[in-house]
C-alpha cells in the first residue's frame, strides 16, 4: 500500500532534499564556454592539454552521477566500478601486441592447450579492434557503454522495483564497488592489482596526432564526446522525456497515476547513466594508458560525488565546474596537502551536503535579501507620487 | 563432517562481528533515518583504540576503552553534524560518508598507513571434534555478540529507552505528540550505534588487519544484514548475520573470498528483490 508520504512530496525524502535543478544557461552562454574550451590549448600547450584532456570524461561520469542525483534524487555509491568496467573492456579491444592487454591473451591461451577459446577471444577482440571510423575503433567506446548500460538497466529494474529505491540504490551499489575492486584484484589475467597498462590513444594512428600532437588530440578527441553529451543534455532537459525523468524522481506515484510508469522511467535513466559511466571509462583508459582496480572503490565514487556537490546538484554546467575545480586544485594542493587532501574534501562534501539540507531556507533567505535590494530609495518614490 | 564444523564455526565468527554492527547501524536508520555511511570508520575508531591501549599495557581495558572511545566520538559527531540529516536517508548517506572520511583520514594522519597488529588476548584453541580446533578468541568473540544482542533486545523489550526507541521506528510524529523528545532519543541512539560498532571493532582487532581502510568492508556486508533483516527485529537481525557469515565461509571455502562476496551480494539482491519489503516496521 502506497503511504500518505508518497503523496505528499513535501514529507517524502525524494522532493526535499534537493537544490533541484537549475535553469538550462541561454545559447549565448553555452556557446562562449564552448569557444573557451576550443580555444583553450592554445593558452594551455601540448602537455597542459594532454592534462585537461584527462579530466574531460570525469566530467562525463559526473554528469552520469548527476543525472541521478541531482535530476532525480537517487544517490550511487557505484559509478566509479561502471567506469572500471568501461574501462577494461576497452582496454582490452584496443591493447594491442605488446601490452598488457596481450598478456591477458596469452595467459588464456596457456590455460587452453591447442587451439582453445584463448585464440577464439584473441580472435574476437582483434576483430572488434579493427571495426575503425578514420582510423578510431568505435567498438571500444561502442560496446563498454552498451554493456555497462545493460547492466545497470537490469539492475535498475531490480531496483527500482522496491518501495524505497532511495535507500536501497545507494546500499546496494555501495556493495557493487566492493565487490568490483576484490574481484578485480583477484584476477590474475586482468593484471590483477596493477591493471593493464600501455593502452594505446585510440587517436594513436589518425591524422589529428600526426598534425596536433599526442596531448592536443586527445583533449580535442575527449572534448567532441563532451561536446556532444552536454549538447544530448541540452535536448533532454528541454524535452518531454526530460520531464518524466524529473517526475519520476519527485513524485513516482503521480507519475504513475498520468500514466507513465515511473519505476520503468528511473530503470532506463539508471542504465542510461550507467551507460555514459562505462562510455566516460572507456574515453578515458584511451587517454591516460592504464586501468587499475583502485579506480571502481568505493572512495572513487565517492570523489564522483564530490565533483557533483561542489558544482552545485542539478545545475547544468554543475558537473564541468565541479570536475576541474576539484581536479585542478588537487593537482596543485594534493602534494602540499598531502593525506590532508582527504580530510579536505571530507569536509567539503559535509558542508555541501548540510548546506543541501538547509536549501529552502537558504533560497528563501536570498529571495528576502534580493527583494530588499530591488525595493526603491524612500526619496525616488516621494518625488515619484508628486 | 570436519569441513561443515570448520564452516559453521568460522562463518558465526564473521556473523558476530557484522551482528554488532548491523544492530548499531539498524537502530540507527530504524530511530533516526540516518544511513550511516561512517559506520565502518567507527569499528576502525574501535579497533585503533583498542590497540592503542593494549600497547600501552592495559589489554584489559582495551573493550571497555573502545566502547567508550566510539560512543563519546558518534556523541560528538552527532552534536556538529549528524543532526542536519536527521529523517532525510539521502542527506545523511552523503554526509556520513563524508564524516567516514575525516575519520578515515585523521586516523591516518596519526598512525600512518601501515598495519596495526593487536595480540589476542588469549591465543589458546580447543577441539571442536573431529580432529578439529577452534581459537577461544573467536569463542569469546561468538559469545559476547550473542550476549550483547540478547542485552540489546532486553534494554528495547524492557527499558523505558527501549519503549522510545520503539515507538520513534514506528511512527516519528506520534511520538513527538505524545511528548517524547526525539532529539534527545536520536543523539543516544547515534552514541549507542556507535559505541557498539566500537565494540566490534574492538574485538575484531586481533583477528583482523587494522588499518585506515578497513572500515569499508564491514560496513557493506553489515548493510547486507540491515536490508535482509526486518527492521528493529534483534531476532532476525542476529539470525541474518549468522546465515550471512556461515554463507560468506561456506562458498569461501568451496572456491575463494572474491566468489563468496559475489554470490552474496547476488542472492542479497535477489531476496530483497523478491520479498519488497519497506525499510521500516518494529517488531522486537
Amino acid at each position: 500500500m502506497k503511504k500518505l508520504s508518497d503523496l505528499l512530496p513535501g514529507l517524502r525524502g525524494g522532493g526535499t532534499h534537493r537544490f533541484g535543478p537549475t535553469a538550462t544557461p541561454k545559447p549565448l552562454t553555452a556557446g562562449l564556454v564552448l569557444l573557451a574550451f576550443l580555444l583553450a590549448p592554445a593558452a594551455l600547450g601540448g602537455y597542459g592539454s594532454g592534462l585537461v584532456a584527462l579530466y574531460l570524461p570525469l566530467v562525463l561520469l559526473a554528469l552520469s552521477a548527476d543525472l541521478l542525483w541531482g535530476l532525480n534524487g537517487v544517490v550511487s555509491f557505484g559509478h566509479a566500478a561502471f567506469f572500471t568496467a568501461g574501462a577494461y573492456l576497452a582496454a582490452l579491444i584496443v591493447g594491442g601486441p605488446g601490452d598488457s592487454a596481450a598478456g591477458t591473451l596469452s595467459y588464456l591461451q596457456a590455460t587452453n592447450v591447442g587451439a582453445g577459446p584463448g585464440d577464439v577471444w584473441r580472435g574476437v577482440f582483434e576483430a572488434l579492434a579493427a571495426v575503425r571510423i578514420l582510423g578510431v575503433s568505435v567498438l571500444a567506446l561502442v560496446l563498454p557503454a552498451v554493456v555497462v548500460g545493460l547492466f545497470g538497466l537490469v539492475l535498475g529494474l531490480v531496483l527500482f522495483r522496491l518501495p524505497s529505491p532511495e535507500v536501497y540504490v545507494p546500499l546496494m551499489t555501495l556493495g557493487l564497488g566492493v565487490i568490483m575492486t576484490t574481484s578485480l584484484v583477484g584476477v590474475s589475467f586482468l593484471g590483477a592489482s596493477n591493471g593493464l597498462s600501455n593502452i594505446p590513444s585510440f587517436v594513436a594512428d589518425t591524422w589529428l596526432t600526426r598534425v596536433a600532437g599526442d596531448g592536443m588530440s586527445k583533449y580535442y578527441f575527449n572534448l567532441l564526446f563532451l561536446v556532444v553529451a552536454y549538447g544530448v543534455y541540452w535536448w533532454f532537459r528541454g524535452s518531454s522525456w526530460g520531464r518524466r525523468w524529473l517526475g519520476s524522481g519527485d513524485s513516482p506515484l503521480r507519475l504513475d497515476a498520468l500514466g507513465y510508469r515511473a519505476n520503468l522511467t528511473r530503470s532506463l535513466g539508471f542504465g542510461a547513466s550507467a551507460a555514459l559511466a562505462g562510455f566516460a571509462g572507456a574515453l578515458y583508459v584511451g587517454s591516460i594508458g592504464f586501468v587499475a582496480p583502485a579506480q571502481a572503490a568505493v572512495g572513487q565514487s565517492a570523489m564522483v560525488l564530490i565533483w557533483v556537490a561542489v558544482g552545485r546538484p542539478g545545475s547544468f554546467f554543475g558537473p564541468l565546474v565541479g570536475v576541474l575545480t576539484i581536479q585542478i586544485s588537487s593537482f596543485f594542493l594534493s602534494g602540499v596537502l598531502k593525506n590532508s587532501w582527504q580530510l579536505v574534501l571530507g569536509v567539503i562534501l559535509i558542508l555541501v551536503v548540510v548546506l543541501m539540507t538547509r536549501a529552502a531556507e537558504i533560497r528563501a533567505f536570498v529571495r528576502r535579501t534580493v527583494r530588499r535590494a530591488e525595493r526603491p530609495p524612500v526619496e525616488r518614490v516621494a518625488s515619484a507620487s508628486e | 563432517m570436519s569441513i561443515v564444523l570448520q564452516v559453521l564455526f568460522q562463518g558465526l565468527g564473521i556473523g558476530s562481528v557484522l551482528l554488532l554492527g548491523a544492530l548499531g547501524l539498524m537502530i540507527i536508520y530504524g530511530v533516526m533515518g540516518i544511513v550511516n555511511l561512517a559506520h565502518g570508520e567507527f569499528v576502525m575508531v574501535g579497533a585503533y583504540a583498542s590497540v592503542v591501549v593494549s600497547t600501552v599495557g592495559m589489554s584489559w581495558l582495551s573493550i571497555p576503552a573502545a566502547v567508550l572511545v566510539a560512543g563519546a566520538l558518534g556523541l560528538l559527531v552527532d552534536v556538529v553534524v549528524v543532526r542536519y540529516f536527521y529523517n532525510n536517508p539521502v542527506a545523511s548517506m552523503l554526509g556520513t560518508f563524508g564524516i567516514g572520511m575525516v575519520l578515515q583520514s585523521v586516523v591516518l594522519l596519526v598512525f600512518g598507513p601501515n598495519l596495526q597488529r593487536s595480540e589476542q588476548p588469549i591465543t589458546a584453541s580447543v577441539p571442536i571434534g573431529f580432529g578439529q580446533s577452534f581459537s577461544v578468541w573467536r569463542l569469546v568473540l561468538i559469545g559476547v555478540a550473542v550476549v550483547t544482542t540478547i542485552g540489546l533486545g532486553l534494554v528495547l523489550a524492557r527499558t523505558k529507552y527501549g519503549l522510545t526507541v520503539r515507538l520513534v521506528t514506528a511512527d516519528r510524529q506520534v511520538a513527538s505528540t505524545l511528548g517524547i523528545r526525539s532529539k534527545r532519543t536520536n543523539r543516544w541512539t547515534f552514541a549507542l550505534g556507535c559505541a557498539l560498532a566500537g565494540f566490534g571493532g574492538a574485538l575484531a582487532a586481533p583477528l583482523a588487519n587494522v588499518s585506515p581502510t578497513m572500515g569499508v568492508t564491514y560496513l557493506a556486508n553489515s548493510f547486507l544484514v540491515v536490508v535482509l533483516a526486518r527492521l528493529g527485529d534483534v531476532r532476525s537481525t542476529a539470525l541474518w548475520s549468522a546465515a550471512l557469515g556461515v554463507g560468506l565461509a561456506g562458498v569461501a571455502a568451496v572456491s575463494n573470498d572474491v566468489v563468496a562476496t559475489i554470490i552474496i551480494w547476488v542472492a542479497a539482491l535477489a531476496i530483497v528483490a523478491v520479498r519488497r519489503t519497506e525499510l521500516s516496521a518494529v517488531r522486537v
